[in-house]
């Protein structure tokens, strides 16, 4: 089979792998080096082994299906974007949906994403009931919310298995639109007040923050709130179909964008137009379910924006209780010579019970960066503040990070490892993620 | 359809009878319901759930055991609904209420089944003399005739919030007043427990409600019926008997 050159969304690294597709069940024979790759959409190297091979899907996925009532038994291969256009229609909505639909289930089961509603409803694996799992070791292994297997591979960044199909608790919804809710608040004490008032009445919330302000506008932004909209909520035109559902996707951007697109000066400019068009305060707004959890897919392929040198995407999570420290990224970012354009601020609810989870209770931080050594350097200066305050960056999103964070970050990383080694002794499972990052640790008896 | 819409508020939006009453209400006529909820958005959801979409037109979090908010719950509700025709109070959870209860779970039950509803209620009164009336439907429950052994802080406060409701009845001539006093109902509160006599589905209970809410003059009402007579009879037993029988030994 022909070596294929991936990358994560990101585009900061590139791999040469072998595809070998999973067909129906597990892989017949493991290679010697793998690891499961859905929609490719991890932002760093977690879903890639240079010189190894990538588990992918084998299409056709199978579809969907029932099992009782609000619960649906998904093939891992399906996409987020295939389940919503299967389950709109019929009035349900997945549980938790990070901010692209063009990811695969089980990849939301290896990174346990989370979305705006993890304040009150938790990560992805929260709703899984039931998953199967091909592991090396072990066979495939059926695993309940619970077992050894399930809280190693919810989050396991694919290195527990290969996720076959899951059984996800839905959500139902009257609607396919949403009534959101904004406020603009022109700093940061405004804006976590603003968003922890906002999760106390609403499914949802997020704020947009804006990382190149400074000053007196330090982490001026734009908290929205919202909730499935009942039929009430619409207009007389939509109420004739509420549940209709078929979002589009614009055509690309071209593979050849000059790395200086994204430069300070125009994210500068953007923000600005971007903050100031935002209304002060406004309720009852209705929007669609693309628009108001996928902004970003409207345009594919917009990760090209940043040219060849690729970004970083980073996001990290802090304790409650820890808005110092917050205050003192966003004052590094803003201050910083890489330029961080929109940054997105949402609280967390508690952890799940995935070892490797990445959400535990308190702020969350995402902001892009395009790459380069400065940006590499500023990254490397807010994880200094994210470990002493006991938070921890998110695996999924990382392109860099320093291993020696690792044990710190993820206090429960040992007795991952112990369910990772039994489930593949032989360390087939590996990724260019972990092979940076040691995740697996150092081998037994060498 | 009526030409006007029914404008109605849930006290207790995730009540799994009230949503079922406002279901099956909007089948029969044009009804626009806010839900006062601890939860709001689990209260939207689990309207869907139980059919109340086209009715739902709001969700307000309103947490019984908040002195400050009845007022203001009341009025957003009002002012959503641009009136108030009905109100269902529906709040309540059997909490965790025995004989070993801590002074803050008593607390945390009694204002949660009857100070915080009782507060609300004088809240949606007020609104409604002044607009001329209204009718209210008070779910209480068989179980504040008389005091068992095994939950007697649910019973003392639906015997508050029972009582409380029967005087507003009688104090406030435009209001119609329905305590509704049903027995063991089959819903998501009452999962897991051993089941009484007379056990009864979410969807009777909400048939109820919706009966009562039409009643042209302020009455209790007992779901299913022959659980007044049979009260009645359990009421003037002796002590003993009645522990007896209650379940209670």
């Amino acid at each position: 089979m022909n070596g294929v050159r991936v990358s994560g969304w990101g585009r900061t690294s590139w791999a040469e792998v072998t595809e070998v597709p999973v067909v129906a069940g597990a892989p017949t024979a493991w290679p010697d080096a793998g690891v499961p790759r859905g929609l490719g959409r991890s932002y760093g190297d977690a879903a890639q082994v240079d010189g190894g091979s990538v588990l992918v899907p084998s299409a056709p996925v199978p579809g969907p299906e029932w099992r009782g009532a609000g619960t649906v038994r998904v093939h891992a291969g399906t996409s987020i974007d295939e389940l919503l256009r299967w389950s709109v229609p019929q009035g349900w909505f997945v549980p938790v949906s990070p901010g692209t639909r063009f990811v695969t289930v089980g990849g939301a089961i290896a990174a346990d994403v989370h979305g705006k509603n993890h304040h009150r409803d938790g990560s992805f694996c929260a709703h899984v009931r039931r998953m199967r799992v091909a592991t090396p070791g072990e066979g495939t292994v059926v695993a309940r919310p619970g077992d050894d297997v399930f809280r190693a591979t919810a989050g396991g960044m694919g290195l527990t298995g290969v996720v076959l199909d899951a059984d996800v608790r839905m959500l139902r919804i009257a609607t396919s639109w949403m009534a959101v809710g904004t406020r603009r608040v022109d700093g940061i004490d405004d804006m976590l007040a603003c968003l922890a008032e906002a999760d106390g009445g609403h499914r949802y919330s997020v704020a947009w923050i804006d990382l190149l302000a400074r000053g007196a506008s330090l982490g001026r932004g734009v908290v929205s709130a919202g909730d499935h909209a009942m039929v009430a909520d619409l207009d007389a035109k939509r109420r004739a179909d509420p549940l209709a559902y078929a979002p589009r996707v614009r055509a690309g951007v071209p593979d050849a964008v000059p790395g200086f697109v994204l430069n300070r000066p125009v994210g500068r400019a953007f923000n600005e137009a971007w903050f100031r068009r935002a209304p002060r305060t406004r309720d009852g707004e209705v929007v669609g379910i693309a628009p108001f959890f996928h902004p970003l897919d409207a345009l594919s392929d917009w990760n090209r924006l940043y040219g060849r040198r690729g970004f970083l995407q980073h996001q990290f999570v802090l304790p409650d209780g820890r808005e110092g420290a917050l205050r003192r990224v966003v004052q590094r970012l803003a201050d910083g010579r890489a330029p961080a354009m929109l940054g997105v601020l949402k609280r967390f609810g508690p952890a799940g019970e995935g070892l490797l989870s990445f959400p535990q209770s308190g702020w969350t931080l995402a902001a892009d960066l395009p790459d380069g050594p400065e940006a590499r350097a500023l990254l490397d200066s807010l994880d200094e503040i994210v470990v002493q305050a006991g938070g921890r960056t998110y695996l999924a999103k990382d392109a860099r990070m320093r291993p020696r964070h690792l044990p710190s970050m993820y206090p429960r990383l040992a007795e991952w490892r112990r369910i990772a080694d039994r489930l593949d002794p032989d360390r087939r499972l590996t990724s260019d993620l972990d092979r940076r990052l040691g995740l697996r640790g150092s081998p037994r008896g060498r | 359809m009526g030409a006007e819409p029914m404008r109605v508020l849930v006290l207790g939006g995730g009540s799994e009878i009230a949503l079922r009453a406002v279901a099956l209400l909007s089948s029969e006529r044009d009804v626009r319901c806010v839900l006062a909820a601890r939860d709001a958005p689990a209260a939207r959801a689990r309207a869907v759930e139980l059919g109340a979409e086209r009715a739902v037109v709001g969700a307000t979090t309103w947490d019984a055991r908040d002195a400050d908010r009845h007022d203001a719950a009341v009025a957003a509700a009002v002012e959503v609904l641009g009136g108030l025709d009905a109100a269902i109070c529906a709040v309540g959870s059997l909490g965790h209420a025995s004989g070993q209860s801590s002074a803050t779970d008593v607390w945390s039950l009694m204002t949660a089944n009857a100070a915080g509803p009782a507060a609300a209620l004088a809240s949606v009164a007020r609104a409604m003399s002044a607009r001329g009336g209204g009718s209210i439907v008070v779910l209480s429950s068989v179980a504040a005739l008389r005091p068992r052994r095994s939950n007697y802080p649910y019973g003392a406060a639906k015997a508050a919030i029972d009582a409380f409701a029967r005087g507003l009845g009688d104090a406030h001539p435009s209001l119609r007043v329905q305590v509704l006093r049903p027995g063991f109902v089959r819903t998501r509160m009452t999962r897991g427990l051993a089941e009484a006599p007379f056990t009864i589905g979410s969807d009777r209970a909400a048939r109820a409600v919706v009966r009562a809410l039409g009643a042209r003059r302020s009455r209790t009402w007992y779901v299913p019926w022959v659980l007044r007579p049979l009260f009645a009879v359990l009421c003037a037993l002796p002590g003993p008997l009645w522990r007896a029988v209650a379940g209670d030994r």
